[in-house]
């Protein structure tokens, strides 16, 4: 397929833009917002390569999660996009000079490619033959990542019942603790009251 | 003009980097987890674009599969860490990045 050079260019430069635009807004949760554009603006531009397929899915997906998070847990999403945590780290300096030498790298690289990107000719058995779009191991592939990610994420992300319950008997240890040592305190601030009138 | 390989490995390379400096400057975890989703979706772009434009991969169709699975790889990575930014903020009851110091349980 011959890609239409204007829509690529256009596409190109929302993505670009909406890239920017999450690495630059200090605040989180516009920052997230860029984030959802530049995954929107990438569907697109996938779309005007011809990549229909795998255009949907880049656009539906992160879409799906994203309403599921607004839907199920909207205040919990809402606390983590906390305001008092915008701008940069404090090692922010050390993180620009890593992506500045990863891009000289990776100009050097474009510039020594000299357009020779992808094998050409008939190759052999491989992986590709595997991964091939209409072979079922793509899609069960495909399945096993996509059940595989949520259930980690469930499984490291949700608070289970124990945990709830580990955690209340640890609050309720720290507040009998701090009774403790409340009165312990006042007993000895009358004591040395006491002390000090006789 | 035609749009070759070479355009969208530019594009892949600067998404790459757009997405590296979000990754590595960023102070709020879920932001951060933004811009490593900017970082991941280079590697989609430049597969999809190579098989659509070279050779053998573009008569296969085959960087349709690999840019899916790609994808789903990202999705698969940021759906963990989402999930281990929801446990840092409920230990920690914070995103800071600047106050995590030490991973711990």
């Amino acid at each position: 397929m011959t890609v239409n050079a204007v829509a690529f260019y256009v596409a190109a430069v929302l993505v670009v833009v909406s890239a920017l635009a999450c690495v630059a807004m200090p605040e989180p949760r516009h920052a997230v917002a860029a984030g959802l554009a530049t995954v929107l603006a990438v569907a697109i531009l996938l779309a005007v390569t011809g990549a229909y397929l795998v255009a949907v899915v880049v656009a539906v997906l992160p879409a799906a999660a994203a309403l599921w998070i607004w839907m199920r847990a909207r205040q919990a999403a809402t606390a983590l996009l906390d305001p008092a945590t915008a701008g940069r780290g404090k090692t922010w300096q050390a993180g620009a000079a890593v992506a500045t030498v990863a891009a000289v790298l990776l100009t050097w690289a474009v510039v020594q490619g000299g357009g020779g990107w992808a094998p050409q000719g008939q190759g052999g058995d491989s992986l590709i033959s595997v991964l091939h779009w209409r072979e079922p191991v793509a899609g069960l592939l495909a399945l096993a990542l996509i059940l595989g990610g949520t259930l980690g994420a469930w499984l490291i992300g949700h608070e289970s019942a124990d945990e709830k319950a580990y955690d209340a008997a640890r609050d309720e240890r720290r507040r009998k603790q701090e009774k403790i040592e409340r009165r312990r305190t006042d007993r000895e601030v009358a004591r040395a009251g006491r002390g000090g009138r006789a | 003009m035609t749009i070759g390989s070479g355009h969208y490995a530019v594009l892949a390379g600067l998404l790459f980097c757009i997405g590296l400096a979000g990754v590595t400057t960023r102070r709020n975890a879920p932001a951060q987890l933004a811009a490593l989703g900017v970082m991941f979706l280079a590697p989609v772009i430049a597969v999809v674009g190579f098989s659509q434009t070279e050779g053998v991969l573009k008569a296969a169709n085959t960087g349709v599969a690999i840019g899916l699975i790609v994808f789903l790889s990202l999705f698969a990575q940021l759906a963990v860490g989402g999930g281990v930014v929801a446990l840092l903020a409920r230990r920690r009851h914070s995103v800071d990045l600047d106050s995590v110091e030490r991973l711990e349980a």
